[in-house]
């Protein structure tokens, strides 16, 4: 049965929040996650994000509609099911660009959702983890993952991190996941709070 | 970051010189347009429209200023206001093109120049249903609107109004103190908008889409906005990018740039949709009084290359290149960009207004070219169904040849008469055969030139041959326009702190972060 542990860090600013994510980054501890209730500006580059790539998804995903709808109607008009439409030539390039048109941009909205979703862990019937309740209300929080990689120095050195900047909560969490459905319990490592 | 001072904005000697060098080569390609020995057929044609694309493409980019603002100022928008001196500035050469619209105006009533030919002077056309030569009906019936009064009204009243809404939005706006004033400029914005939407329609109908008063298209007007918005945007990130090397934009930075560069790029889709639009519906219908644009212009190799290569210059290069957000955020790439679309457009509209005026029309031979045209354009106007155009066709036929066959005969179809008409209907035609139905219609088109002259005898291998080129001539006019809207743009941001700005959005769009 395989389990997961986080530490939780929880600031009731963010500006708290961008300070701890500065001097984690600034000694090298590394952060699994950051979950904020709102857009935090700056806080993709402080975490040290690269772009994201979905955009290069979504022209891979246009482009493949663009050339589906061509060869698929080129196919249709020009072999295997000719009609002569006012006149015109069978290989109509104009009349395909509409079609052609649209179907790069569905099949590059549709793809990019669907990548979206996958990459994010938002499958149909998925089971969302939960790290904190109140990360959707007033609470910032940074995650890190407590596994082999991660020795009791380097949790240490986190923590006094966080509460040097201002922490108003940590806390442990596991989860579980078997059954598909997440036991979690709660450890409390901390309860000083300011 | 906020310690950054900016400079005095100085319009420096060398930058006057290089516009004085344009202006000098402008004026040198005027004497050159009137002085070459092969340049003063049709009173000096390739003179006037050089001066009249120019003006117009020029007029599009100084109006684009004024409607970048309008158009922010409506929408709530804040981040621009940082720049709002560039756009303004840009419009002041609005009152340089008033100017230049009252000469061609006058040069339209003293009978200077023959660039609108088709409806100044209308000439006679032979009728096949009443088997006299009568004036041009299609040009009868639009004389309401398309007459010497009404464009020596319309034309410089519009452009007019344009150069005072100039003047009242750089009163009004370079300094808006409080939101009372903003909410005030608002009301500016929405008259603009509004004069704007029907003056840029009205005056691509009369100013550009006259000079062949047969065809029509309905999607004309936006066609011309659309491609001189991307210009005109294009020369404002050039301009931002001159003063911000300058030091006189300490504020701006690659956020502002990224974000002009967006509608650098939504404009040129824009311009391609509505360019591939006019040319979809054309091609689809395959109509001759709609195709005689496109067939015109394929028939002339530089007109036929510059079909093309707009299209690509226009379109699949803003939207390869700045489809990447990187690329947008590069001064470099975006002003490369920026380059591309300014000469792009001007292409564009060069392939709009120099075929017409610069065509071969000693003897009026293109106008009889489109005499089919006009049996279409007044039967459908009488009856609107199919089957006029097919009689219409016919009496065509009747005149030309003295042939009293049926419509719809086979014989007839191979010649191309009846192709458009019956496509439809003749259910052996196969893609090969019909293919060239746009080829037949201009073949048409010329056969009835002078199939009403000379009867039969001359054929397809002539095309309207054209004195239009793209040499030095066009090249020193564009650069003589070229400097002196420079001069005029940066004469009215002379010795200003261009960042000073007073505006209740002023700090927003220092701060401005995308």
């Amino acid at each position: 049965m395989a389990s997961e542990r986080f530490m939780i860090g929880l600031f009731s600013h963010e500006d708290n929040l961008l300070g701890a994510v500065r001097a984690l980054r600034e000694k090298k501890l590394e952060i699994t996650d950051a979950l904020t209730p709102f857009p935090v500006h700056g806080l993709e580059h402080e975490l040290g994000y690269k772009d994201s790539r979905l955009h290069t998804a979504g022209f891979i995903f246009g482009l493949t509609g663009l050339l589906f709808a061509l060869t698929f109607m080129t196919w249709i008009n020009t072999y295997n099911y000719p009609i002569n439409y006012g006149g015109k030539p069978q290989f109509a390039l104009p009349s395909f660009i509409p079609v052609t048109f649209e179907l790069t941009i569905l099949f590059a909205s549709v793809g990019m959702v669907i990548v979206y979703c996958v990459r994010n862990g938002l499958a149909l019937g998925r089971v969302p983890r939960i790290y904190d309740d109140r990360i959707t209300d007033d609470r910032f929080a940074l995650v890190f993952a407590i596994d082999e990689k991660r020795t009791a120095d380097e949790l240490n050195a986190i923590r006094d991190v966080l509460v040097e900047h201002g922490v108003a909560e940590i806390k442990a969490k596991e989860f579980s996941d078997d059954d598909e459905v997440f036991e979690s319990s709660t450890i409390r490592l901390n309860e000083e709070s300011k | 970051m906020e310690s950054q001072e900016s400079k005095i904005f100085n319009y420096s000697k060398q930058a006057k010189k290089v516009a004085f060098i344009c202006m000098g080569l402008g004026v040198l390609g005027i004497v050159l347009s009137i002085v070459l020995p092969d340049m003063s057929a049709n009173h000096y044609s390739r003179f006037w429209s050089n001066l009249l694309l120019n003006t117009y493409y020029f007029a599009g980019i100084a109006i684009t200023g004024l409607f970048f603002l309008a158009a922010h100022q409506l929408g709530y928008g804040g981040w621009h206001v940082l720049f709002k001196r560039v756009p303004l500035a840009m419009s002041r050469y609005l009152f340089v093109i008033f100017g230049l619209v009252v000469l061609i105006t006058a040069g339209l009533l003293l009978d200077w120049h023959n660039l609108y030919g088709h409806w100044a002077h209308p000439h006679e056309v032979a009728y096949a249903d009443t088997g006299m030569a009568e004036a041009d009906r299609i040009v009868v019936s639009k004389s309401p609107f398309l007459n010497k009064t009404m464009f020596a009204v319309i034309v410089p009243g519009f452009f007019l109004m344009w150069a005072l809404f100039s003047s009242a939005f750089t009163k009004r706006m370079t300094f808006i103190k409080s939101f009372k004033e903003y909410n005030q400029s608002k009301y500016l914005s929405a008259l603009f908008i509004l004069v704007f939407a029907v003056s840029m329609s009205v005056l691509s109908w009369m100013f550009i889409m006259s000079l062949d008063p047969h065809w029509y298209s309905t999607l004309f007007g936006w066609y011309n906005f659309a491609s001189y918005t991307v210009a005109g945007f294009a020369f404002m990130i050039l301009i931002l990018l001159y003063l911000k090397s300058k030091g006189s934009y300490p504020h701006l930075d690659e956020n502002h740039l990224h974000d002009l560069g967006k509608y650098l790029f939504g404009f040129s889709v824009f311009y391609t949709y509505l360019w591939f639009s006019q040319f979809l519906l054309i091609w689809y219908a395959n109509i001759p009084e709609a195709t005689v644009w496109y067939t015109k212009r394929m028939a002339e190799p530089i007109f036929e290359f510059l079909f093309f290569f707009t299209f690509l210059i226009n379109f699949a290069l803003p939207l390869l290149v700045l489809m990447r957000r990187d690329s947008k955020r590069k001064f470099k790439v975006l002003g490369f960009v920026a380059v591309m679309m300014v000469f792009g457009h001007y292409l564009d509209f060069y392939g709009m207004v120099m075929l017409e005026p610069n065509a071969v029309v000693e003897h009026h031979d293109d106008h009889h070219g489109e005499d089919h045209d006009d049996h279409h354009g007044d039967h459908n106007t009488d009856n609107g169904d199919h089957d006029s155009e097919e009689v219409a066709l016919l009496s065509v036929a009747e005149v030309e040849q003295g042939d009293d066959a049926h419509h719809g005969d086979d014989g007839h179809a191979e010649e191309g008469h009846t192709d458009e008409a019956h496509g439809g209907d003749h259910e052996d035609y196969h893609g090969e055969a019909s293919e060239e139905a746009m080829g037949h219609d201009e073949h048409h088109a010329e056969d009835h030139g002078h199939g009403d002259n000379h009867g039969d005898g001359h054929h397809a291998e002539e095309p309207a041959t054209t004195h239009a080129g793209l040499g030095f001539v066009e090249l020193f006019i564009f650069l003589g326009f070229l400097g002196s809207f420079l001069f005029v743009t940066f004469r009215a941001l002379d010795r200003q702190d261009l960042e000073n700005v007073e505006d209740p959005f002023l700090k927003e769009s220092k701060h401005h972060h995308i």
